[in-house]
């Protein structure tokens, strides 16, 4: 008889901490759902940075002065490989060299910093074959904070240009 | 007539036995509890410690809700203020990028959604009539790339500076801004040059 009492004591006891177990997983759940970190707007910044970063005139001009090319362009001609700026050099170092020189100027990535490291990759993609056109890195990018897409037509297929902040 | 009278009777009679059993049983209750007078937490018989017991995990598990109800409240009130406050600077976010495709900056010569007429941007510096045009406290252009010295832009120094501040305001801290394209005609080689910058806007609206 006094053992069945135990064992309804233990019952009520299991029952309370079952309950209690659950409101407080509820309670956590809804707090870390709550906490969860949204990086769509600054996603929205990089991907205004790279529509900008397009824009810019570089240094290469194909064929004539003034024709100085836009980066979007220099992309194209980097892709392409057909021809040299007029000042002798290669549109790909151009293209890496000033896409370096806009990145450094535009964030602030050091190690002490909270952006460690970013990456830059153009790439070609059509039906047929998928290429890497320029990839740049710097810095530890095990984890991207923000980052976007910037699609361009290049008949006939897209080149993709993404560039990531990591923390 | 008697077998009914013995029939009904003997159910009368446990009745009536069972009834005095409960007499003696709530008398001697009564009795350890007039014995016990005084001492309210001291368990009188097994029903009332059950529902003694009852009562207080009851009690218990009420405490427990409101504590819990009281933290999700708690938190729920600080991520409603954080909520709020990064509502707000999305908003300020968002305006800045308009500002770039409003007709007053739009660099109208190729298709480029945020790309700002820098030659717009000085004849506007100089007319007082457009500060409170935008309802801003604080609207600045700013070259990233290729990046110079702070030198504020005039007719006279153009394109020998970084800076074109439309609306000053001594006081602005980090006041938000958008990545644009600064576009000019390039007077020397005559061509377009775009170069890469950020506007800064700052207000009631902006906050």
């Amino acid at each position: 008889m006094m053992s069945k009492k135990a064992q309804e004591e233990i019952v009520g006891f299991v029952l309370i901490v079952i309950i209690v177990s659950i409101v407080l997983v509820v309670f956590l759940g809804i707090i870390i759902r709550q906490d969860r970190p949204s990086s769509n707007l600054e996603s929205r910044d990089i991907h205004q940075f790279l529509e900008s970063t397009m824009q810019y005139t570089s240094n290469c001009a194909i064929g004539y002065e003034p024709n100085y090319l836009p980066l979007n362009d220099l992309i194209q001609e980097c892709h392409k490989s057909l021809s040299t700026c007029t000042s002798g050099k290669d549109p790909c170092t151009v293209l890496e060299s000033t896409l370096s020189e806009i990145i450094e100027s535009s964030f602030h990535i050091a190690l002490d910093a909270s952006t460690k490291g970013y990456e830059f990759k153009s790439t070609y993609s059509s039906d047929s074959i998928t290429e890497e056109i320029i990839s740049l890195t710097k810095g530890n990018c095990s984890q991207t904070i923000k980052g976007s897409d910037l699609p361009m037509p290049a008949f006939p297929g897209t080149i993709s240009s993404s560039f990531k902040l990591c923390s | 007539m008697n077998s009914l009278a013995s029939y009904s009777s003997e159910p009368l009679m446990n009745l009536s036995a069972k009834f005095a059993a409960f007499k003696t049983a709530r008398f001697r209750s009564l009795k350890v509890h007039l014995e016990n007078f005084g001492q309210p937490f001291k368990i009188l018989s097994r029903g009332q410690m059950k529902i003694q017991q009852m009562a207080f995990v009851l009690v218990a598990l009420m405490v427990f809700f409101a504590m819990v109800a009281l933290f999700y409240f708690s938190f729920s009130l600080g991520s409603l203020e954080k909520g709020a406050q990064s509502l707000q600077q999305d908003e300020a976010k968002e305006l800045v990028r308009k500002m770039a495709s409003t007709s007053e900056f739009a660099f109208t010569s190729k298709d480029c959604s945020n790309c700002i007429d820098m030659v717009k941007v000085l004849v506007l510096k100089d007319r007082g009539s457009y500060e409170d045009f935008w309802n801003l406290d604080f609207l600045q252009i700013k070259k990233v790339h290729p990046s110079s010295n702070e030198i504020e832009c005039e007719k006279s120094n153009y394109p020998d500076c970084n800076t074109i501040t439309i609306i000053p305001n001594e006081e602005i801290g980090s006041p938000p801004s958008a990545f644009v394209s600064l576009c000019s005609w390039e007077q020397s080689q005559e061509f377009f040059k775009c170069e890469l910058g950020r506007i800064l806007a700052s207000g009631k609206d902006l906050k």
